[in-house]
């Protein structure tokens, strides 16, 4: 039952790892008007 | 400007150069920037954006109306500019690998304009790299 447990851990932890990198590294804006 | 953009959810730090007029808006780490509500917060500090890009890493999929789009944050898309760059990547829709691309979400229109900014197409400037 643990060894079970464990292994759907290791799945969904696996299936979730490409979301963790998704992500807005950055914005750059340009702007104009600055003071 | 820096004030405005630094009360936004998932700010950590803003860079703002006078000499430039260059403003570059980092998260947390773990946290989703939303461009929109920094375009607006941009605007509403009393500038005028002449251009916003973003570095982001999705994934390349078709939405319901069959548009590529990039997904970054799992509810959130932006659609791609059909070109060439957009072309590049079209092969990674649907199968689940990442892209982590440099794109312009917003140039002012040429005329002057009293409405808000609203973000436009994105337009793939750079494939920084394929996962």
């Amino acid at each position: 039952m643990q060894k079970r447990r464990l292994l759907l851990a290791v799945v969904l932890i696996a299936a979730a790892a490409p979301m963790l990198h998704a992500a807005i590294e950055r914005i750059d804006l340009r702007v104009e008007g600055m003071t | 400007m820096q004030q405005h953009l630094g009360r936004l959810d998932g700010v950590s730090k803003v860079e703002v150069s006078l000499l430039t007029g260059k403003v570059a808006v980092l998260p947390r780490p773990d946290a989703k920037l939303d461009p929109k509500k920094v375009l607006t917060a941009t605007y509403d500090s009393g500038v005028t954006v002449a251009q916003m890009t973003i570095t982001a890493t999705g994934w390349v999929e078709r939405n319901a109306a069959r548009q590529l789009v990039l997904r970054v944050n799992g509810d959130e898309t932006f659609p791609l500019k059909l070109d060439a760059a957009a072309r590049e990547i079209e092969a990674l829709a649907g199968i689940g690998r990442t892209v982590t691309v440099r794109g312009r979400l917003y140039t002012k229109p040429g005329k002057e304009s009293k409405q808000k900014p609203e973000l436009q197409p994105l337009e793939i400037l750079e494939i920084v790299r394929k996962r």
